[in-house]
Parts: structure tokens; C-alpha cells; sequence
């Protein structure tokens, strides 16, 4: 200000500033960055769901209100200049022949670079805490667990490496053995679609890219970094309960939905395996009924009785280009309230499916079809898939023995067992030049390997998808496929049959 | 003041080459300037018509108008591609090859031939990229990411490759001759520090591109031998480094930010100072601020790799990056102070000026937020990004082109662009633009990637206003386009000097003879001098020697408004 009260002394006919004009200015700036800052900085910003995002959504309010103060000086005195300095009608003179002012030009040089040096300090501070490790990461039980993210061409896994010993003869079945040296003991390990934590728990992803980079973001976590071929990268947060609290929950099949759409009700029921996420918004009726928001944005009502475990869901991005599929490479993070109700809903319950295996290949299948990257390119309403890039796998059941008849296999289970292993050479019509990846179930080094119980469980699982709800109706052409009250009589017969049909692995 | 009353003389009505000029090879600087210009403007309509395109996929949250994933990442591939290669580099050469031998009082280039010869590499570029888009899969982004780009698309990425080779090699040739003109081409009396702040802008500009363009071609090499060659240098299996693309790439591409911009900025400075009747505010600090534009400028690349970049080396590119905000403001605010006092006309060319100052000054302020790296992790490759690189590239570089063709047309063509139509153009670009472009704050803050066709359908109010202000910003071009075909044939004529600018373009026939002026043009004492009898004497000199601009017929649309002229001295 000094200065431009020089700049008024020396050319005053010109410039005709008063003091009391610049601190009226001076003062709604400040005034302007402020309201800006503490007004919008919490609206333009997602739900600020980690710790991470409180110390970041800290900086951004003191960029917000510094941009917003430098935003109202440049406009300002631009409209200013506009209106007080434009040409009036039959003016034929020039402007005054002025060529700078030394001290003006070294105060706009000395306070733009000292509030660029608080703002890098500022910046340091906020990035050290937020990226430093953290104590206690992947706490489950008191123990750290190991969280592997792996990004795939069009979707995201997620393993956990548990602190739960397998036993001994189970470890002995999957673990290859090599040049007899004893081995630590083998963990329960298990791969999800979806991220699960709880809130408080520290979080730390070990991840990996199966093919081009990728980038991990979630935006209400504030975080992202890039998944490099060849590295592994690490990414660090914690999520928090936020004022929103956990609004999600999982309707567990079957129930009736009275749905609203466009002013009219309308039940619709839903089978036994329908899992369907919904957003709970208040309860209704004296508390019988509790309204919920579909992910399609419509509203229904649903008795309080079947409202589940509930938790918050948050969209998890890829946000390096990746190909095609980029935009529909999502996923979330599920955030249960505390550690009790995230064993309970989660982690027990993945851990005893390692266990203590199902007898029926179809549920098998049903989980190990999560551990692989299938969700970011294919539909499945079952598991709430909605990838365009390959063809839809919703009544694929239906479909596999007329496309077996067409490809020259012997049966539709085989033709879902071959177009998993060499997808190249089973095009479906219309999807030319698929990018799926081949999977192999003899090297279990490759990042390709899809081990052959996993394939006969999802094969099984597939063959079971019939518009229909109906497995029978499955037109996979296995002999032993019989079923009571919709489920295999003879699963045994089932697995050995789609053992003898994808063995040998066949090049 | 003495009244002027010099008839239309017979210099002043030079006329332009015949239109078979502009198709032949020829090495007259102020043809091959046209065939830039032209031609940057017309890959400037296809880009354009891309971004329409992506925006319509955009009003809706699924793939829907677009065969595929696919299909829609090479729309932005090759919009991205388009205007940067080969609309707003090129249209800087045609600034730069029309403006700098004139304002130097030079007859031609250095190296005339070299000129053309750069010139002429651009149109099978142009067709290698869009062949690119045919031949298909050229998807990696104008970025071109490996792996993506080597292992996993198709031949379009190798002719996009071989595209962007050719063009980086015209911008280098290029170069060297504007750096060669700027430094030994000018007249007897014109010291560095008498430059008019376009050449300075240039020659900033010029610095940067012969010394960052050599990295573009080692990477692109690198990148056709993965391709084609067998090579693995960017296949992490075969112990090649995806980062070492990065790094590359971006210590080229960052310095080409500035490449883009920098001239705009020289633009400015000359319109800012002739419409206001000012002199520029500054005029060392704004010519050193461009050199020191240019140089931090080689140290910041890696603020384009926050999410990849190893950790420990993040810290230092945040604060380079924050310390480019400084040059970058004393320009603005020199800007300002020569607008303040001054009597400023509202010319089209002006307004484009003053858009530019509002809306590049959005682009500084999202620019250092950007660099501070808790912030980045929120914002890095989402709209946040694509918000602010077109407010520096659309609201700098696309306003400061159109400010500066407004400005200059009427020497290139004898003829003024028609004011009335300029002012509508002026108002839909920069409402269209601010409400395109804007909103995308938002958008990528709440969760947007940049780059997908498929997004949270809770996103899908944000882009239908988006979209539907991008659609306005893309029918304001046609208003300019129309403007242009009917003023190159109906304009009113301009005389030499209608700005009664006092750079030494000024001080010849609109448009100027071959070798441009008759006699050895003397040049004022000081590009900038406005508001001194000797500055009017000089200007009414000129008014003498070549005549007066038609004046305004108030019958004809647009020909009516009494700013669209300062007037001339003593009417």
C-alpha cells in the first residue's frame, strides 16, 4: 500500500488514489477470500472421510481464501480499469507516457514469492503427515494383516493376506514345494472386488499393475498414486466416520421392494440370491418400513426387519487412463463402523469360506470369481457388475450350448472353460479384438494364472446363470448337472466332471 | 493539432497476393505466415468439432454415443494432439513468421527456405495423426503413457508417433530461424531493449523450443522402436522403466506449456499498450519475466508426476512449480499498471486482451493449487487438471490469438474484421468458455477422472452444464469464421496504420509489399512511447506517408461503432 500511495504522490493527476479507496479495497479482499474460502471449501469437496482429507481440505481452504484474495485484486482492479480509464467520445489524446515504477514492480515481485514460499512450507507440512507411515497399519485381530492391490485391465482386486494360520494339509494342497526347506507357515489369504476397512483402521496398500499403469483414487479419502509395471507402489489412509455416518447396507435376498418411480408404487420381490446395496435414508411408518435409495437413484421401501450391518460405501477410481474400459475400472471402499462389525461382516465370514470350503462347486465359484479382474469389462446383475467392454454374462447359462454348437466344442461347460483359457479364440460376436487376458493353469508364477479349482468353481458358478433363476435350465450339457429345490444333488459328480473337461490343460 | 485530411492514397490500397499464392511453395515470410495461420485454423475447426463430440458423450453418465471405450479415447487423443501440435504451436508460427521480419523492419526471415521448408512439414503430420485416428486404437492420450502406448494400442499410435516427430522437427527449424532474425535482423538503433515485446515473447519462446523439442524426438524415437523396433525401452518385464517416458516426455512438454502461452503474452503486451494509448508498464520486467518464464520453466516437469514420481523427489518440483507463479504475476500485474490511467478502447482485439487477463489469471491461481502436492493427490488426472490447463490454454493462448487476429488482420489483408460481430464473438467465447470450464473445477474435485467416457451418475448435472456451454463456445468460432470470409472480401479498408500503433509493422502498406517496406523504415525511439508530441508527430508522419484507414460506413452492420477506431489525432 505504501507504494501506491507513492504512485500517488508522484502522478496523483493520473492515478487519483486515495488511501481511504485502497483500504476499502484492501478490506474486501481479505473480506472476499474468507467467505469464499470458509463458505465453498467444504462444498466443492467430496465427503471428508479420512484423516488424510482433513489436513488436505485444510490446505485447500488456505489456497481457496490466498486464490480467491488474488482473484478479487486482479478483477477488481481490472474492472476498475475498465470503467474509470475507458475512452470517452471525441478524446483524441493519449494516456499519460509513464514506463513503470521500480518500487511497485519489486513489491508485486517480493510478496507474490513470499506467499509462494508459505504456501510450499505449508505444503510440505501437510504432505509429511499425510504420507508418513502410520502406526499399527492393517490392524485385524492386534495383527497386521497384508492388503495386496492388484490393477487389471478393467477392474480392481484386492487380497488379504490374513494373520490366520491354514492348516497344515490344507497349506500342503495349494502350496508347491520347494527343495524341501521348511516353510513359514502358510496364511488364510482371500481376494475381494472391493475394498473393505473399518474406520479408525490404518490403512496401507501394497499394489501392483497387471498391465498398464493405473492409478488408485479415492476421492473422499483425498488420495491417489499410480500403480507402475514393474514396482510396487504404496499408498497410505485412514478412513474416518464422518457426519454422515454409514448409510449403506446389503439387502439379503429374498424381500420385496415397494418401489416409487414417478409417483406410483409398484413391489417388485427379489429371489434368494439377490444381493442388492442400498442407501438408508430414515425410517417410515411407525418404523416398519424403512425407505432406501437404489444406486439407480429411485427410492423404495423395505420392511425394517431385513436392514443389515450397516456401513459407508466410497467410489474408488482408476484415474490413469488405461484403455477402453478406463471409466467403468471402479470399485469402493466399504468402511464398517468398528473392528467387531468388520470381522463380522467381512473378514469372519472370508476367512471361514477358506477354511471351511464349500461342498457345491456353484459357491465355490460364486467366490472366486471376485478374486479375478472379470467385473470391469462384463455385466453380471448377480454380483452387481455392470462393465461394458465384453459381452454380458447375465444368462450366459442359457447361452453356452448354442455357442458350443457353433465353436465346435462338445458342450457348453467346455466352451466356458475354453473361452476363459484363450478368450482370443472365442469371440463373441460383435467383441473382435477383446483385450481379455488368457488364463493358464500350470505356471502359478504368471500373473495369468487361474488355478484349475478356481476354474472348475467358476465354470459351475457360470453354468448356473440362467435367465430363468433356474439352474436346471442351464444349457451347459453336463451329465451330473441335477438339481433339488435349485441346488446341485451331486456337486462331487459335478467337480470331477468338469475336472476330466478342463484336464489336461489344453494348448 | 493539425486536421489530416490525406486521401486514400494509392499505397494504401496494395492489394493481397493472388489466392493460388497461398498453395504453392514460396518463400515470402508473409505468405508462408497466411499458410500457417490458415492452416493451424483449420486443424483448430477439426479439434473443435472432436471436443463437441466428447462433450455430447459427456451428457450422459454411460458409453452411449460412441461404438466403445475405445473409440472415444481416441476422440481426445487426437483432440488433445490437434491443438496443441497442430493449432496453437503452428498459429504461433504464423504469429511469429508474419509479425517478427516487420516489426524488426526486415525484409524477410534469415533463412527464407528453412521457413517454408517448416512450414511444409505440417500438413503430412496433420494427415499422419489423422490417419492415426482412422487406422484406429491410437488411444494412450495426447500424453501417450506407456505401456499402454507401446504394448497395448494399434498402428494409429505409430503414425500418431511419426506425426508428432515431424512436427516437433518443424517447430525446432522453426525456431532457429526466429531466433536468428530476433538476434541479428534488427534495424540500426533498435537495441535489444527497444524490441516491440512480441519479438521478446518469441524469442523466449524460440529458446525453449530449440532447447525442450530434441526430448520430444529421443522420446518418440524411443517410443516407434518399442513399437516397431523390438526394443524394450518403456516394457517394465523386459527391464525397461514406464518413467523413464515420463520424464521424457514431460521435460518436453512442460516447456512446451510455455511455448504455447509466451506469445500470447507478447501478444498482449502489444495490444494492451496500443489500445489503451499507453505505454507498457514495465517493459524490462515483462521481457525478462518471459526469459525467466523460459528457464524455471525446464525445472518443474515433474509436477506432472505426483502420483508416479518416487516420493522423496516430489518436494522439490512443488516448489519450482510455485516459484513460476512469481514471473508469471509481474506480468499481470505490469499489465494492469499499463491499463490503469490509460483511455482504454474497447476494440475486439482489446476485449480478447482483457478476457485473457481474467481468465489466464484463474489458470495462475488453479496452477499453484495444483502444485501443492496434498492438494495434487486430489486433483492429479481428473477435470480439476482439464479445467485448468484450458484456461491457460483456451482462455491464454486461444484468447491472445484471436485478440492478436483481430489486431493484425487489418495488415495482413488491407481490410478491418468487422467490430459489431467481433464484440458478439467476444461475448459467447468468453461466457461459453467461462461456463465450459469452470464447472470442471468442481466436476474433478468431487470425484471426475479426466479421460472416461463412463462417470458417477451423481456427476451428470455438473457435465450437462458443461456440455451445454461448450456447445455455445463452439458456435461463437462460426461467428468468427463468418466475420473473417466476409471482411478478407468486404472489410472496410484499413490504411496502414489504423491502431496508430507505433511497431514498425505499422509503418508500411496493408498488406505490406514484397520485402515489406520501400525505404529502410526508421523506428520510433520506443515501441511503446504513447502520450509524447514526438510519438503523435511520428504516428501522423505515417498517417501522411501511407494515408488514413477508410472511415467507418454507419450503413454497414458493425461499421458504425465510434471505438472501433481510436480517432485519429487532430480530427
Amino acid at each position: 500500500m505504501a507504494t501506491t500511495q507513492h504512485q500517488q504522490s508522484s502522478n496523483s493527476a493520473t492515478f487519483g488514489i486515495s488511501l481511504v479507496s485502497i483500504i476499502i479495497f484492501g478490506v474486501a479482499m481479505v473480506i472476499f477470500g474468507l467467505v469464499i474460502g470458509g463458505v465453498f471449501t467444504a462444498k466443492i469437496l467430496p465427503e471428508q472421510a479420512s484423516e488424510q482429507a482433513i489436513a488436505t481440505d485444510g490446505l485447500f481452504q488456505v489456497l481457496l481464501t490466498i486464490g480467491s484474495m488474488v482473484f478479487f485484486l486482479v478483477q477488481g482492479l481490472l474492472l476498475i480499469s475498465v470503467i474509470r480509464f475507458r475512452h470517452r467520445p471525441n478524446d483524441v489524446t493519449d494516456g499519460p507516457n509513464i514506463h513503470g515504477n521500480v518500487t511497485l514492480e519489486i513489491v508485486w515481485t517480493i510478496i507474490p514469492s513470499a506467499i509462494v514460499v508459505v504456501l510450499a512450507i505449508l505444503s510440505y507440512v501437510v504432505w509429511q503427515s499425510n504420507s508418513a507411515p502410520q502406526d499399527q497399519p492393517n490392524f485385524v485381530n492386534g495383527e497386521p494383516i497384508t492388503i495386496n492391490a492388484r490393477g487389471q485391465r478393467f477392474a480392481w482386486t484386492f487380497e488379504y493376506v490374513t494373520n490366520v494360520e491354514l492348516p497344515a494339509e490344507e497349506a500342503g494342497a495349494v502350496t508347491v514345494q520347494n527343495d524341501g526347506e521348511e516353510s513359514a507357515p502358510e496364511m488364510v489369504s482371500f481376494t475381494t472386488n472391493e475394498l473393505h476397512a473399518y474406520a479408525g483402521q490404518n490403512i496401507e496398500l501394497q499394489m501392483q499393475t497387471a498391465d498398464v499403469i493405473h492409478s488408485f483414487w479415492i476421492p473422499a479419502m483425498r488420495v491417489k498414486q499410480d500403480l507402475l509395471p514393474g514396482k510396487e507402489t504404496t499408498i497410505r489412509f485412514t478412513p474416518i466416520a464422518t457426519e454422515e455416518g454409514f448409510p449403506y447396507t446389503t439387502l439379503q435376498g429374498p424381500f420385496d421392494l415397494l418401489l416409487e418411480e414417478n409417483g406410483t408404487r409398484e413391489t417388485r420381490s427379489f429371489g434368494d440370491s439377490t444381493q442388492l446395496i442400498v442407501r438408508v435414508i430414515g425410517e417410515e411408518s411407525g418404523g416398519n418400513l424403512t425407505r432406501v435409495q437404489l444406486d439407480t437413484g429411485l427410492q423404495a421401501l423395505v420392511d425394517s426387519n431385513l436392514i443389515g450391518p450397516k456401513y459407508a460405501r466410497y467410489r474408488l477410481n482408476c484415474a490413469e487412463l488405461c484403455g477402453g474400459g478406463h471409466g467403468e475400472m471402479y470399485s469402493y471402499l466399504i468402511v464398517h463402523p468398528d473392528e467387531e462389525s468388520y470381522l463380522a461382516a467381512f473378514y469372519d465370514g472370508r476367512v471361514d469360506a477358506v477354511l471351511n470350503p464349500p461342498a457345491d462347486p456353484i459357491l465355490q465359484g460364486e467366490r472366486a470369481i471376485t478374486a479375478y479382474a472379470c467385473a470391469g469389462c462384463h455385466t453380471l446383475d448377480a454380483l452387481g457388475w455392470s462393465g461394458m467392454t465384453g459381452p454380458a454374462l447375465n444368462g450366459i447359462g442359457d447361452r453356452a450350448g448354442g455357442r458350443a454348437g457353433s465353436t465346435g466344442v462338445s458342450n457348453g461347460a467346455e466352451y466356458i472353460v475354453q473361452s476363459i483359457r484363450h478368450p482370443q479364440d472365442y469371440y463373441v460376436p460383435g467383441y473382435n479384438g477383446v483385450i481379455m487376458p488368457v488364463h493358464d493353469s500350470t505356471d502359478d508364477n504368471t500373473n495369468t494364472y487361474m488355478s484349475q479349482s478356481d476354474l472348475i468353481g467358476i465354470v459351475a458358478y457360470l453354468c448356473s446363470q440362467t435367465a430363468s433363476g433356474d439352474i436346471t435350465d442351464s444349457t451347459c450339457g453336463l451329465e451330473s448337472w441335477q438339481a433339488e429345490n435349485n441346488t446341485l444333488t451331486d456337486p462331487a459328480a459335478v467337480i470331477s466332471e468338469l475336472q476330466a473337461l478342463s484336464d489336461p490343460y489344453q494348448e | 493539432m493539425a486536421t489530416i485530411s490525406v486521401p486514400i492514397g494509392e499505397r494504401q490500397t496494395q492489394s493481397m497476393p493472388h489466392w493460388t499464392e497461398y498453395f504453392r511453395w514460396t518463400v515470402d515470410h508473409k505468405i508462408i505466415g497466411v499458410q500457417y495461420g490458415v492452416t493451424a485454423f483449420v486443424f483448430f475447426l477439426v479439434g473443435g468439432a472432436l471436443a463437441m463430440l466428447i462433450r455430447w458423450e459427456l451428457l450422459t453418465p454411460a458409453l452411449d454415443t460412441m461404438a466403445s471405450g475405445t473409440a472415444y479415447n481416441q476422440l481426445f487423443t487426437i483432440h488433445g494432439t490437434i491443438m496443441i501440435f497442430l493449432f496453437v504451436i503452428p498459429m504461433w508460427g504464423a504469429f511469429g513468421n508474419y509479425l517478427i521480419p516487420l516489426q524488426l523492419g526486415a525484409g524477410d526471415m534469415a533463412f527464407p527456405w528453412l521457413n517454408a521448408f517448416a512450414f511444409w512439414l505440417i500438413p503430412p503430420a496433420g494427415i499422419l495423426v489423422i490417419m492415426g485416428y482412422f487406422v484406429g486404437q491410437a488411444e494412450a492420450g495426447w500424453t501417450a503413457y506407456p505401456p499402454l502406448s507401446t504394448l497395448f494400442s494399434g498402428d494409429g499410435q505409430t503414425l500418431w508417433a511419426m506425426g508428432a516427430h515431424l512436427l516437433g522437427f518443424s517447430s525446432i527449424l522453426g525456431s532457429i530461424n526466429f531466433l536468428v532474425t530476433i538476434l541479428n535482423m534488427r534495424p540500426e538503433g533498435m537495441s535489444i531493449w527497444k524490441m516491440p515485446l512480441f519479438c521478446w515473447a518469441q524469442m523466449a519462446t524460440s529458446t525453449i523450443a530449440v532447447m525442450a523439442t530434441p526430448f520430444l524426438a529421443g522420446a518418440l524415437t524411443l517410443m516407434l522402436l518399442d513399437r516397431v523396433g523390438g526394443t524394450s525401452f518403456f516394457d517394465a518385464t523386459q527391464g525397461g522403466d514406464v518413467l523413464l517416458w515420463q520424464n521424457v516426455f514431460w521435460f518436453y512438454s512442460h516447456p512446451a506449456v510455455y511455448i504455447m502461452i509466451l506469445p500470447g503474452m507478447g501478444v498482449l503486451s502489444e495490444v494492451l499498450s496500443v489500445h489503451s494509448r499507453k505505454p507498457i508498464f514495465g517493459y524490462r520486467m515483462i521481457g525478462l519475466s518471459s526469459m525467466a518464464i523460459a528457464i524455471v520453466g525446464f525445472f518443474v516437469w515433474a509436477h506432472h508426476m505426483f502420483t508416479s514420481l518416487q516420493p522423496e523427489l516430489r518436494i522439490p518440483f512443488m516448489v519450482t512449480t510455485m516459484i513460476i507463479a512469481v514471473p508469471t504475476g509481474i506480468k499481470i500485474f505490469s499489465w494492469i499498471g499499463t491499463l490503469w490511467g490509460g483511455k482504454i478502447r474497447f476494440t475486439s482485439a482489446m476485449l480478447f486482451s482483457l478476457g485473457f487477463l481474467s481468465m489466464f489469471v484463474i489458470g495462475g491461481i488453479s496452477g499453484v493449487m495444483l502444485a501443492a502436492i496434498p492438494f495434487n493427490y486430489q486433483v492429479h488426472d481428473t477435470y480439476f487438471v482439464v479445467s485448468h490447463f484450458h484456461f491457460v490454454l483456451f482462455g491464454g493462448a486461444v484468447f491472445a490469438i484471436y485478440s492478436g487476429l483481430y489486431h493484425w488482420f487489418p495488415k495482413v489483408t488491407g481490410r478491418m474484421l468487422n467490430e459489431t460481430l467481433g464484440r458478439i464473438h467476444f461475448v459467447l467465447t468468453y461466457l461459453g468458455f467461462f461456463f465450459t470450464f469452470f464447472p470442471m473445477h468442481m466436476a474433478g474435485m468431487l470425484g471426475m477422472p479426466r479421460r472416461v467416457a463412463v462417470y458417477a451418475p451423481e456427476l451428470q448435472t455438473w457435465n450437462v452444464i458443461i456440455s451445454i456451454f461448450s456447445f455455445i463456445l463452439g458456435i461463437s468460432t462460426f461467428v468468427f469464421v463468418g466475420n473473417a470470409i466476409w471482411s478478407v472480401a468486404r472489410g472496410r479498408r484499413a490504411g496502414a496504420n489504423p491502431w496508430r500503433a507505433l511497431t514498425l509493422e505499422w509503418a508500411t502498406t496493408s498488406p505490406p509489399p514484397a520485402w515489406n517496406f520501400d525505404e529502410p523504415p526508421i523506428p520510433f525511439e520506443d515501441p511503446y512511447g504513447y502520450g509524447t508530441d514526438a510519438a503523435t508527430a511520428y504516428l501522423d508522419a505515417i498517417d501522411r506517408t501511407f494515408g488514413v484507414p477508410e472511415p467507418p460506413r454507419p450503413n454497414i452492420t458493425g461499421g458504425n461503432s465510434p471505438e472501433a477506431l481510436p480517432s485519429p489525432a487532430g480530427d
